[in-house]
């Protein structure tokens, strides 16, 4: 047998393993990226959550006279620049209050209503799903007074995240 | 090429990746448990902070109960509360015996993570009228992370 060059049989086996090679890698690569982006998601469904949280838990501990108006939706006293103002907290209504899968922060004179406090609002955060343990996303605890639970469930590409904490007013 | 020399270079070639293979899974699979645990461990910290909130609403609670400067809010911490359920996860909260500023440690617990928060409440600095009396605000400060 010649010794120049590679017999047909080489050739095919030399291309069936860099197929094989080729094929592996990519799936690899893009297995890879796939999962990036999931936690990329979950890390910008963490941050929102997080900054939301973090905001609402803030400004309550600062506030006073909290009333759970209904489960989506919390009105409070604050001091802002040195006038007591009301503060609402509310998810949207997929109308006027905006969209469900999110939760506005609005401010309004002393005893202003949901309306007031629609018109100068902004969006603490998005992606925000109904609870799986179907709690509300504002409650009064139990059993002793002036303590409130917060628990936020967000959602993306069927990744949830859910953050639960509970704030006594200062007052 | 002499005989053997291809196998000895296809196998030397499958150890470089092989050993390249299991480094990335190695690597992943911490990337994972980094993500995992940064995820409850913000968890665990927000059900530390619960800790923190329950104690004030209790000790300031049990001053509203008996009304009596004698029995100041953060004077009195009853033995049967620092431990609750909350959220998937559990805190444990600590009062220090200290009259005028007390520290409350709280433990939160979540998946695989611990986080624990403290603060003082100070009870020197914040009054106000409430029911006929001046009393100490529960006013927390100096939170930190241990």
């Amino acid at each position: 047998m010649s010794k120049k060059g590679f017999s047909l049989l080489e050739i095919m086996v030399a291309i069936v393993v860099f197929a094989f090679v080729v094929t592996s890698a990519g799936g690899v690569f893009i297995a890879v990226q796939r999962a990036w982006q999931r936690q990329k998601a979950i890390l910008d469904l963490i941050q929102n959550a997080r900054q939301a949280t973090e905001a609402m838990t803030n400004e309550i501990r600062n506030g006073g006279s909290v009333n759970v108006v209904s489960g989506d939706r919390l009105r409070f006293q604050l001091i802002i620049n040195g006038t007591l103002q009301t503060a609402w907290y509310w998810r949207g209504d997929g109308g006027t209050y905006g969209s469900t899968s999110s939760i506005f922060r609005g401010i309004c004179a002393i005893g202003g209503g949901l309306g007031n406090a629609n018109s100068n609002r902004q969006e603490l955060a998005n992606f925000v799903v109904n609870n799986p343990s179907t709690n509300t996303i504002f409650r009064s605890h139990s059993s002793l007074p002036n303590l409130y639970i917060i628990e936020l469930t967000v959602a993306q590409n069927n990744r949830s995240y859910t953050l639960r904490t509970q704030v006594r007013p200062r007052n | 090429m002499k005989k053997g020399q291809a196998l000895l270079l296809v196998f030397f070639i499958f150890i470089v990746i092989g050993i390249v293979t299991s480094s990335l899974a190695v690597m992943w699979k911490a990337e994972v448990n980094s993500r995992v645990l940064e995820r409850d461990s913000l968890g665990a910290f927000y059900i530390a902070q619960a800790g923190i909130e329950y104690a004030k609403a209790v000790l300031y609670y049990h001053y509203d109960y008996w009304l009596y400067w004698y029995y100041w809010p953060l004077y009195y911490w009853p033995a049967s509360e620092g431990n609750a359920n909350f959220g998937g996860g559990s805190y444990t909260v600590t009062v220090s015996p200290d009259f005028w500023a007390k520290t409350l440690v709280s433990t939160g617990t979540y998946g695989k993570a611990t986080r624990k928060v403290s603060c003082t409440l100070d009870l020197n600095s914040y009054y106000y009228y409430n029911y006929g009396y001046y009393v100490p605000s529960v006013h927390a400060w100096s939170w930190q992370e241990q």
